[in-house]
């Protein structure tokens, strides 16, 4: 303790008392300055935290409205309902798919066989040709020979009836098979447009959607450690939130600590007047050098309190800039788990709707051509089913030339007694029957083999056309319900981010700013400073010896001095300045294991 | 939420300190408790608020002007309202002396300042559920 040395009389103080009242009053008016300051201020920081607290809980339950949407149960089901759904249309297109690769193959075996038919008909137009002029030339010769026992016009007759008949259907056949080779030709190309063309783009679609749906369940892991990123950034703002309150505390702790002090110099100046009154037991001089001694600790309590104060507020600044950082980082939380940036301002769930609307459209588009394919097969059928009855009469003409060729053998029995010309006929017919035969074996076995291949095709058939619309119709319908549950989705994880964004700048903003007026420490460290530095000067003006304080335990207002100390804080300043052989050792709460899970500052009885 | 909830709305929370802002600070972190909390400035205003009306929980601090909180507590218990009423003490005091005088007068709780507001809350939350 070092001061100058200048002891004077024992009865006179070195100073008069309203030195002492103006010098100790100084730091009193000051202190009082600071209690309203202070609590004004830290009255605006508490209302500006209740405020901020409950705009960054709005935009927190906004984020976990977001994760909801994202990543909760409901959007998992909704990505495995749409991935059912695209293997649902998957499996129809692949049975569209089947049918088509059956059909065309069978087209293509009713083409082949239709190609057979030429050279039989071609046959059978000679035939005609052959059985007309032999027609003619029967009745020539058997006009040469007039014999009442044979009917040489029957024959003559029979022959150009048969050509005419033959010819007749030979041309029904040949524009009913120019007919069906038409269909055919037209129905085989809409198949293959089906199964190739049109298949490849379906697998494209399909297999674009899988991958798509690939990456959401990607994306939803994604999303999933994007929760926790959340979580963390909820868990700072608390942390920030609490260290303010925690800070805004230390207004109290101080105002406490600074109220002893204010206490204690008025005590001073009271002691100082009672002695000068000459109702003290000590000598004014020693009493003043005591004081003064006094007045250096209560420097020390104000500096104590100033770093108290000061370190504080610069925490609540320190935390309020953090809580504008975290209000920020959880609306780039949630954006980074919608899969969003703000350009686009979409979502991940943008990059499912194109997938499941191509297949959506393929299925469609698949579903008409297989609608026209199923036509032209039906057209196929029938007309191949018209020939069925053609099989019959070219069977007929066989028959029919067989007995015209027996008629011929007869007459050219009768004939050749007179002559050799009809032989010739009759062997002609003959030749000509034979050759029917087997031109109307090879007919009969390929219109046999379209019939056949054609009522395969009725077998592969896709049924009933309006049973595969309705098919079509329903996943069309539940495509566009998801789509609809997507879109929605999208729409609202879309405003909500947007909002988000919206309320995090201003409340970032508006956080900022009051971090930025918040001056109280600088005011406060003035104040302190000053107040500190009058009572540090009183001190330099005056030594003491521990005899001086040996001499002063007593006096009450010295030990009222030391009981009005609540925190070890104080205490802990006391024997420093004044040495260990002046403080009451009041022991520090002891630590109980009951508080251990509250806190250690909480004590449970 | 950033401080949880819990809802509580037929208690009657009472808080004694004769500092705003601490009154201030300690509405904050009971909010999410959605219960009634009444501000009082003095020890002798808490006594009659408790006398009044039915308090489900006293926070009171230590030195307050008119009647400080070991008075405050010792009068309560001394009555048949008061008797079983939790009190928990929220105080800048540290040392032992105090809580000892405290444990005597009846105190449930003793904490310290400064608090975290989670802490605060869950405590409450454990008292008055």
């Amino acid at each position: 303790m070092e001061g100058l040395p200048l002891k004077t009389d024992q009865a006179a103080m070195q100073w008069s008392l309203d030195e002492w009242n103006d010098r100790l009053s100084r730091p009193g008016r000051d202190l009082l300055e600071l209690q309203a300051l202070t609590e004004n201020n830290f009255l605006f920081i508490g209302d500006q935290l209740r405020d901020f607290h409950l705009r960054s809980g709005k935009i927190a339950a906004a984020a976990a409205e977001v994760q909801r949407v994202l990543a909760g149960e409901a959007a998992v089901e909704g990505v495995r309902h749409m991935q059912a759904l695209i293997e649902r249309m998957s499996s129809f297109l692949d049975d569209i798919h089947q049918s088509s690769l059956k059909n065309a193959s069978t087209l293509r075996s009713i083409c082949t066989a239709l190609a057979s038919l030429d050279t039989p008909l071609q046959a059978f137009q000679r035939i005609t040709r052959t059985l007309q002029i032999i027609g003619i030339t029967t009745r020539i010769e058997r006009s040469e020979y007039s014999d009442e026992r044979s009917d040489g016009t029957v024959l003559s007759e029979g022959l150009r009836h048969l050509a005419s008949m033959i010819s007749g259907n030979m041309q029904e056949i040949i524009d009913q098979v120019a007919s069906l080779r038409t269909l055919s030709e037209t129905a085989l190309r809409n198949e293959s447009a089906l199964n190739t063309s049109q298949s490849a783009r379906a697998r494209g679609a399909i297999n674009n959607a899988r991958t798509v749906f690939s990456e959401q369940v990607g994306n939803r892991q994604q999303a999933l450690q994007r929760s926790d990123d959340l979580a963390h950034t909820s868990v700072e703002i608390s942390r920030c939130i609490a260290e303010v309150v925690s800070s805004v505390q230390f207004h109290d702790i101080t105002h406490q600590q600074i109220e002893h002090v204010n206490h204690t110099l008025g005590s001073f100046c009271d002691e100082m007047a009672r002695g000068q009154r000459g109702g003290g037991s000590v000598d004014l001089s020693t009493l003043e050098c005591v004081v003064a001694e006094g007045c250096r600790l209560q420097a020390e309590q104000l500096e104590h309190s100033r770093s108290e104060l000061c370190d504080a507020v610069r925490r609540i600044i320190g935390s309020l800039h953090d809580l504008a950082d975290a209000v920020l980082a959880m609306v780039e939380d949630a954006r980074a788990l919608a899969g969003s940036t703000r350009t686009d301002g979409s979502t991940f769930f943008a990059a499912v709707e194109p997938a499941i609307i191509a297949v959506a459209a393929i299925l469609k588009e698949n579903l008409a051509t297989a609608a026209r394919s199923a036509q032209a097969v039906h057209e196929v059928i029938a007309a191949s089913v018209n020939m069925v009855h053609l099989v019959d009469e070219i069977e007929r003409f066989g028959a029919e030339m067989k007995v015209l060729a027996l008629n011929a053998s007869i007459e050219s029995v009768h004939v050749r007694d007179g002559g050799s010309a009809l032989g010739v006929i009759a062997d002609s017919i003959q030749e000509l029957a034979h050759e029917a035969l087997l031109q109307t074996d090879a007919l009969s076995h390929g219109l046999k083999d379209i019939t056949t291949c054609a009522e395969s095709l009725a077998d592969i058939g896709r049924g009933d056309m309006a049973l595969e619309g309705e098919k079509v119709n329903n996943l069309q319908a539940d495509s566009d319900f998801m789509l609809q549950n997507l879109r929605g989705a999208n729409r609202e994880v879309c405003t909500l981010l947007e909002k988000m964004d919206a309320d995090s700048g201003s409340l970032a903003g508006d956080i900022v700013e009051t971090a930025e007026m918040v001056h109280v420490h600088d005011e406060a460290e003035k104040i302190l400073n000053r107040a500190a530095a009058v009572l540090f000067d009183v001190a330099g003006n005056f030594s003491t010896s521990s005899d001086d304080w040996n001499q002063v335990r007593h006096i009450p207002v010295f030990q009222q001095m030391q009981r009005r100390y609540s925190m070890q804080s104080e205490r802990k300043i006391h024997r420093r300045v004044l040495g260990d052989v002046s403080v009451e050792d009041v022991a520090a709460p002891a630590k109980s294991k009951a508080d251990s899970a509250f806190g250690a500052n909480v004590e449970l009885f | 939420m950033l401080l949880a909830e819990t809802d509580l709305p037929q208690s009657r929370i009472l808080v004694a300190d004769d500092s705003l802002v601490a009154r201030r600070m300690v509405r904050f972190a009971l909010q999410g408790l959605h219960c009634k909390i009444v501000e009082v400035e003095d020890g002798l205003a808490a006594w009659e608020q408790v006398r009044s009306d039915d308090v489900s929980l006293l926070i009171t601090d230590l030195y307050m002007p008119k009647m400080d909180g070991i008075e405050l507590i010792r009068k309560l218990r001394s009555t048949d309202d008061g008797i079983d009423m939790p009190i928990i003490l929220l105080t800048n005091a540290t040392c032992e002396e105090q809580e000892r005088e405290a444990r005597q007068a009846g105190v449930s709780l003793f904490i310290r300042k400064p608090f975290q507001p989670e802490q605060l809350a869950e405590l409450v939350r454990q008292v008055l559920c």
